[in-house]
């Protein structure tokens, strides 16, 4: 159903009223804003496929569309999307998947949202409809407005329409269960890195699940190489933890940090992206992820909350700038606080 | 054209070539779009970061418009120098600065061949997948400035897919570091941002780049067609066949014709379309590969089919399309490169239109198309000394960008808009859009020291030219007064 006269105008009216907009989809991932006295403005309602050329790779579609539903649709096609996203919630819609920009536990191996977005539609902080990008796969007219939109947490406009790269789907999946230690899970995912077919390296409760995806010689040649591990067609597990699936009892906190950071802490409850994303339950900042990386209170349990704030870096400096330069009278959200400075 | 005082304290720095007399000038009167020529008043090679730092302050610091060069190899003109502005080429920037063979990475300085990459990374069994056809000579930080492709997009991606951090210099001589090691960090994607952002957002002083494991076996299949349109339809059906080529390459009976005469790689001559597809992976998988796509091509309509799987038969096959620019070049004494994009299923109908195009202007157009993605590289053939013949190329250049756009294509795939194609920026995007361009542009570069006049045309310069074009049977920019 097309619903952007609705969206639109209920922009301009917060515009007229004083209202600052938060653009929203099936408002699964809410908590990761800051908290903010903003009018939701919801795509939910603006839904359905434009068009779908499975033998171009290319399928358009609006931004309430839900996740399952078009996973669902290219599925039928044999293709699927590589960024594979977490689902947060059966109502998660592509435009928040796309603003929210989070990768799931396939990002190392195929790439992250942005790899595979083509163009959008957007509704600007003004009112304003605007078209980046297109249906193709080369495109570099103009600045890349269409990657700029992932990830930038509805601050800098509303997203209605989505044109994305879809990829046909593997022949076969596989999943090998290695019990072992943090650390050793580590190395165990260094031998196998560049590995063809591989596309997850999941730790959890001292389990490593490595995951293959490919051709049925790649998943042979794979279970020639891990003999003795059990392995299995299911990758539950890993979409659990990619999907955050999972008991904590304080703050959620995200290190991103680089392979090679040692990671054994008390507070680890699971690793993805082979070690680069790490997901510690503390209630307060954990001192081993203060050294380096990037660390986020990423989903706020109870009790109190750290102190969070912006960057305060060139990237952030310059993301200020670009924000202001988009919506110089704030009339969208800002990006959200999530940093904890250590 | 600059500032004498400038100049002088621009002498004054140390670590600098300094180049100010007209012959050696000239060498950088154009980038690889010849037809645009600007001598620069002065161009400086600066030899370290610390030195880039200091002439970028100085600019900086007396308003002196910069233009940032790294090979020269673009054909868009994203380099043509300008008769009031510094040129700051990036050649010394040449090391390889780390080789992280553990980490599928390297870091490397912004001036370095794209091709030098794979090869100091060879050895480890590792490349560094997109490969423009200029990759010889062509530098990565131009690379990340056009956001490059090359015959292999398809299956690995543009240069935006391989690249994970950059260091950027702003005008103001801040460095924007975009770290690799993160895979997300808070804030925006500048990464992807300054991809393809030619030279206007800032100076890239670092890349570091993504390398791959060469694939164990690489199979390339020739096939020749009765016309395009059966070749189109055999690309359709080989990528909803589920197979992923490396690369899918298509050139029409001129461009064979030319290639043929040129390099003698084989192709049939009695073809009116071909296609190159390139298979790569396992060795234990290519054959099954190389047997599906095989029976696609051949229940598709191919008339003769060939295949090359050691190195030296794939190269010789490829050789014929590397070499088909120059090679079409021999047909007329110029020729202009265009550069857009469609969606592949209007392929019929666009080379139809093309070629009626062709017909009206009176010049030849060979075709040479990245059909797998959907990247058109029409060469229109002219002879700049005959009367009126470069302003009919340039004419029929943009009747084919208008072509693209109105079958929703855009009007660069790869090449850039640079100066070259700024007029048919005002047709693909509105007024609004383009305010979203200039926003970004002031939000790094204030002053718009950084590539002025480049890749987004001003709405004064559009409202001059889309009086002459209709888009959706709306005026342009009506909000502008025109002539």
């Amino acid at each position: 159903m097309d619903d952007m006269r609705s969206i639109v105008q209920q922009i301009e009216a917060a515009g007229t009223e004083g209202a600052q907009v938060c653009p929203q989809g099936g408002g699964s991932k809410a908590f990761l804003r800051s908290s903010e006295d903003a009018r939701i403005v919801s795509t939910s309602a603006h839904t359905g496929t434009l068009h779908y050329y499975p033998d171009e790779l290319v399928i358009r579609v609006r931004a309430g569309t839900r996740l399952t539903d078009l996973q669902e649709e290219v599925a039928h096609q044999g293709q699927f999307l590589p960024f594979d996203p977490p689902h947060l919630g059966v109502e998660s819609t592509v435009g928040g998947v796309v603003a929210a920009g989070l990768g799931g536990s396939a990002r190392p191996f195929w790439g992250g949202i942005r790899d595979y977005v083509l163009g959008v539609k957007v509704v600007l902080p003004t009112g304003q409809v605007a078209v980046f990008g297109g249906d193709v796969m080369k495109n570099v007219a103009g600045y890349d407005v269409s990657r700029l939109m992932v990830g930038s947490m509805g601050s800098l406009g509303l997203i209605l329409e989505l044109a994305l790269k879809v990829l046909p789907e593997p022949e076969a999946t596989r999943v090998f269960t290695l019990p072992m230690s943090p650390a050793d899970a580590i190395r165990t995912i260094q031998l196998h890195r560049g590995r063809p077919g591989l596309s997850a390296a999941v730790f959890f409760k001292n389990v490593l699940y490595l995951r293959f995806s490919g051709t049925h010689q790649q998943l042979a040649q794979a279970e020639n190489r891990l003999a003795g591990a059990i392995n299995t067609d299911s990758d539950e597990v890993i979409r659990k933890i990619q999907n955050l699936d999972f008991p904590v009892q304080h703050h959620l906190w995200r290190w991103d940090a680089s392979q090679a950071e040692p990671i054994e802490c008390s507070e680890l409850i699971a690793f993805d992206w082979g070690g680069r994303l790490r997901w510690l339950d503390s209630h307060l900042a954990p001192s081993i992820a203060t050294s380096s990386g990037v660390l986020t209170c990423f989903k706020p349990g109870q009790g109190e909350l750290p102190a969070r704030s912006m960057r305060t870096d060139t990237v952030g400096w310059i993301q200020e700038r670009l924000k202001f330069a988009l919506d110089p009278q704030s009339r969208f959200i800002s990006y959200p606080s999530f940093r904890v400075s250590t | 054209m600059i500032p004498k005082a400038f100049l002088k304290r621009l002498r004054n720095l140390p670590d600098i070539d300094l180049i100010e007399d007209l012959s050696r000038l000239k060498v950088y009167e154009s980038d690889g779009l010849t037809a645009l020529a600007v001598v620069p008043p002065a161009v400086v090679l600066p030899h370290n970061r610390i030195a880039l730092e200091a002439v970028l302050s100085l600019c900086h610091e007396q308003l002196v418009p910069m233009v940032i060069r790294g090979a020269g190899t673009g054909l868009s003109g994203g380099a043509t120098p300008l008769a009031n502005g510094l040129l700051i080429s990036l050649a010394k920037f040449n090391r390889i600065l780390e080789i992280d063979a553990s980490g599928f990475k390297a870091r490397v300085e912004p001036g370095v061949t794209n091709l030098a990459i794979s090869q100091a990374v060879e050895g480890l069994g590792l490349f560094y997948a997109p490969d423009p056809s200029s990759q010889i000579a062509c530098s990565i930080g131009g690379n990340v400035a056009e956001n490059s492709g090359g015959v292999h997009c398809l299956k690995y991606g543009l240069t935006l897919h391989n690249v994970c951090g950059l260091k950027v210099l702003l005008a103001d001589g801040r460095l924007l570091h975009l770290d690799d090691d993160q895979l997300w960090s808070d804030g925006f994607d500048l990464l992807a941002l300054l991809h393809g952002s030619e030279g206007m957002l800032g100076v890239i002083v670092e890349v570091t780049v993504n390398l791959l494991p060469i694939p164990d076996a690489v199979t390339v299949l020739m096939a020749g067609f009765d016309s395009t349109e059966a070749a189109a339809h055999a690309v359709s059906a080989v990528i909803a066949e589920g197979v992923l080529p490396a690369g899918l390459e298509m050139m029409d009976r001129l461009a064979i014709q030319a290639a043929e005469d040129f390099v003698a790689a084989g192709y049939p001559r009695d073809a009116d379309a071909l296609l190159l597809c390139e298979l790569d992976g396992a060795l234990d998988d290519i054959e099954g590969m190389v047997n599906r796509v095989s029976s696609v091509l051949q229940g598709s309509g191919a008339k003769s089919l060939a295949r090359a799987d050691d190195a030296a038969s794939r190269a010789r096959l490829w050789q014929g399309r590397k070499a088909a620019f120059p090679a079409v070049g021999r047909l007329a004494p110029d020729y202009y490169c265009m550069d857009g994009t469609i969606p592949r299923r209007h392929l019929a109908n666009v080379l139809a239109a093309i070629a009626e195009r062709s017909t009206h202007y009176g010049l030849r157009v060979a075709n040479v198309f990245h059909a797998g993605d959907g990247n058109l590289h029409p060469l229109i053939l002219y002879d700049v000394n005959a009367e009126g013949e470069l302003k009919r190329a340039e004419a029929f250049g943009a009747d084919i960008l208008q072509i693209c756009l109105a079958h929703g294509g855009t009007i660069t795939g790869e090449h850039g808009v640079g100066l070259e194609k700024i007029d048919q920026m005002c047709v693909q995007f509105s007024e609004v859009e383009l305010g979203v361009f200039h926003a970004i542009k002031a939000a790094f570069d204030p002053q718009g020291l950084l590539n002025p006049g480049k890749a987004v045309p001003t709405l004064n310069r559009c409202a001059e030219f889309g009086a002459m074009h209709v888009h959706h049977g709306q005026t342009r920019h009506p909000e502008l007064p025109r002539f």
